[in-house]
């Protein structure tokens, strides 16, 4: 690979990026934000929380990403009685149809697809939920003795609603560590719903085309780790994560006060993998502390879980983790 | 580098001010010239290490990386590709990443983002500064240096070597001074008898004596700089009717008085060994005295020192203990003692315990507060260690107690006068 092969790759994937993100926007309106950083997440190979009240459409970003990217979509609807079978399949009774035995056969779940989207997943209880960390960890599900390997790319996109807690069971923390993202879908400001009356109400043409496909996207994986990161730069990002811990030298006053557990290695390889990306996408061939910072917020916000003090002043993650973002050194 | 620069550029002016600060002092107390031009000289040295150590090549550390990065807005490009190139790899996009960093560092106007230090005004002060030091340095015309020159050339003659008639005119010159009876043209005829005198004795001497005939002004230096006498000293001095310098210089006329002093003293030792020396074979006593006087360390000995109120005018006097070591009632010190039972201290011991008294009492007499009795009181229970009586009235200091740390300050000079020198 020559230096201009490298710039080409770059190039490349930068229109690939703004391509999807554009045609996503056709559909999903004043979300730009988080369209990006889906796509991000896809792009790294990880997961994404949405969390959102309801009709603000995360369910939508879904299904307009799936359309984009010529990828097959499923949707899981959690809901307590859902069961780990219903989510990765089951092996069922089969007769041969020549000498009427039977037989097992593994009936694929919905997991099986590019982009599964958990549809309220705190809804279904904690058994259901941990069906899913297999599949997330490893892009395979075990059913029985056999375990079936994923197709790639594969993409989980939860999502859960913050308002109403009663009757749900809050995602166990290894879990939440799974996603390399957690986005807040927050509530469209008013231009943008115009836009969406507009667009949902009217005549209005929104369908998307088709701009990426699963090999173009596994492309663009490759080129994404391919990108070099400094020493010094992958030492923030890693005094990043260790400042969310309360014990650690670089914690801030808000961690040391209000958390309970700092983030992962995780969320190391997440503000990494997910700065590389960022810098792509601004035609950039290394990784800057302002590429690790871009991406640190949705990267470790699920990723620090609060003490009893800091539930009970319903303090914000945000809040802390933009505390460490502005108070961990750079060098 | 431009830091340095620019650090130097702030400091050069205070070094050389410094300098100058130092060159000021020099010129007011008297110090060797060579003083502000080796501080001078010492700051330039020092400047010069210093930008010099500054543009040393080393290697650029990744917080400078940093910092010039965030300055020329490259972010974090030129941080990036400075790590990539100090270590080294072989990725592709390593390589294209450090390629396109050097192309857009190559592209940034380097002395737009960092221009060069321009501090004309702090050179310039530097300069100022500088040149005002050695001016000061070089010239220094109020110090009057010859006169200095004089006056040490006489402390430094020794008292062995002044001819009899020399010590006569010289203990003449010094009593028709004292007693206000000289004007300022038989001075001029004394010194220039004085120094067909010591002519014989030192060349040198001779010299600096011929350039204080020619030069009368001196005198007024000397006055100038007693200028702040105090009131009381001023108003003594009224009395007198004159000035008793009789238009010498102040240090030449102390010096004058100091050899005289030192004659006097070097006459009557050898007038006492020689005492001494008849005295032993007959009587014991006064033998035992003089051997006991001389076994005893100079240094040990005991001496009361104590100024009598002037009631006649005349010389000043010194009281010595008459019992010897033990004291004893004082007596008029005026010389008319037969001087056997003194002991056998010398000229230098007393100037020593001199300067040491007066050190002391410049220490203590700190002003009005302060009595003077309680000071002669002090002074009186002893420390001097001398156990010498019986000299010649010492009207005079040794003039390098102005030397000698700590240095007394002239607005004290006429306490001292007051204390050690009866008032005529």
């Amino acid at each position: 690979m020559t230096t201009a092969t490298v710039a080409q790759h770059i190039d490349v994937f930068r229109e690939r990026f703004i391509r999807i993100t554009k045609e996503v926007g056709k559909r999903i309106v004043g979300h730009e934000d988080v369209v990006a950083n889906t796509v991000t997440s896809l792009l790294a190979g990880g997961h994404v929380l949405l969390e959102g009240i309801p009709g603000v459409g995360k369910t939508s970003l879904v299904h307009t990403l799936a359309d984009v990217l010529h990828l097959k979509f499923s949707r899981i609807q959690f809901t307590p009685d859902l069961m780990p079978a219903d989510i990765v399949g089951t092996n069922i009774v089969q007769e041969h149809a020549h000498d009427g035995g039977t037989f097992f056969e593994f009936q694929q779940g919905p997991i099986f697809a590019n982009v599964v989207l958990a549809d309220e997943i705190n809804r279904a209880t904690p058994k259901t939920q941990s069906a899913l960390l297999e599949a997330m960890q490893d892009v395979s599900v075990t059913v029985g003795r056999t375990t079936y390997q994923l197709e790639q790319p594969f993409l989980v996109l939860a999502t859960q609603n913050p308002l109403e807690m009663e009757g749900t069971y809050p995602l166990p923390e290894a879990q939440l560590d799974r996603f390399f993202f957690k986005l807040k879908v927050a509530y469209p400001p008013e231009e943008a719903m115009h836009q969406i009356i507009d667009r949902t109400t009217q005549t209005i043409d929104t369908t998307v085309s088709r701009v990426a496909d699963g090999p173009e996207i596994l492309e663009m994986r490759h080129v994404a780790r391919s990108v070099p990161i400094a020493r010094p730069v992958q030492a923030y990002a890693i005094r990043l994560t260790l400042g969310s811990h309360p014990e650690s030298p670089y914690g801030t006053p808000l961690v040391k006060r209000y958390v309970r557990y700092g983030a992962s290695p995780r969320a190391a390889q997440a503000l990494v993998l997910a700065g590389k990306i960022h810098a792509l996408t601004h035609g950039q061939a290394f990784v800057s502390v302002d590429d690790i910072r871009a991406v640190a917020l949705p990267a470790l916000r699920h990723r620090v879980l609060l003490n009893f003090e800091g539930e009970a002043e319903q303090v914000n993650p945000d809040t802390i983790v933009g505390e460490l973002i502005a108070g961990t050194p750079t060098e | 580098m431009r830091l340095a620069m620019s650090l130097v550029a702030r400091l050069a002016p205070a070094a050389a001010g410094v300098g100058l600060l130092v060159a000021l002092t020099t010129r007011i107390a008297g110090w060797p010239l060579a003083i502000p031009i080796g501080v001078l000289a010492t700051f330039a040295a020092g400047l010069v290490i210093f930008i010099l150590y500054r543009r040393r090549d080393r290697d650029l550390s990744d917080r400078v990386a940093m910092s010039v990065d965030t300055d020329a807005g490259l972010r974090g490009e030129l941080r990036s590709a400075h790590w990539f190139a100090t270590t080294g790899t072989d990725d592709e996009f390593a390589a294209y990443h450090v390629e396109q960093a050097a192309d857009r560092v190559g592209r940034i106007d380097w002395n737009a983002l960092y221009p060069p230090v321009r501090a004309a005004r702090a050179w310039a002060l530097t300069a100022l500064f500088a040149a005002a030091t050695l001016v000061l340095s070089f010239n220094v015309p109020g110090l009057s240096p010859k006169s200095q020159g004089a006056a040490a050339a006489i402390a430094n003659i020794p008292a062995e070597e002044v001819p009899a008639e020399v010590q006569k005119r010289l203990e003449e010159l010094l009593a028709a001074m004292q007693a206000n009876k000289l004007s300022e043209a038989d001075a001029r005829l004394k010194l220039a008898e004085l120094k067909d005198l010591m002519e014989k004795l030192d060349p040198e001497l001779q010299k600096k004596l011929a350039e204080l005939l020619d030069k009368q002004p001196l005198g007024k230096d000397a006055q100038t700089k007693r200028r702040d006498l105090d009131e009381e000293d001023k108003a003594e001095k009224a009395e007198k009717g004159g000035n008793t310098n009789a238009g010498l210089p102040e240090d030449i006329r102390w010096g004058l008085e100091d050899l005289a002093a030192r004659l006097a003293s070097a006459n009557l030792e050898r007038k006492t060994a020689e005492g001494n020396q008849a005295a032993s074979p007959e009587t014991g006593e006064q033998g035992r005295g003089s051997a006991q006087a001389e076994a005893q360390p100079a240094g040990q000995m005991s001496m009361q020192l104590m100024r009598e109120a002037a009631k006649d005018a005349g010389q000043a006097s010194m009281m010595m203990g008459g019992g010897g070591m033990m004291g004893g009632d004082s007596q008029s010190g005026a010389g008319g003692n037969s001087g056997q039972k003194t002991g056998q201290a010398d000229v230098k011991s007393i100037a020593e315990a001199l300067r040491r008294e007066l050190v002391e009492a410049a220490a203590d007499a700190r002003g009005e507060n302060v009595p003077i009795e309680d000071i002669r009181r002090k002074t009186e229970q002893g420390r001097s260690t001398l156990g010498f009586s019986r000299i010649m009235p010492l009207p005079s200091f040794d003039r390098g107690f102005t030397a000698a740390p700590p240095a007394v300050p002239v607005a004290r000079h006429p306490l001292l006068y007051n204390y050690f020198i009866r008032k005529q």
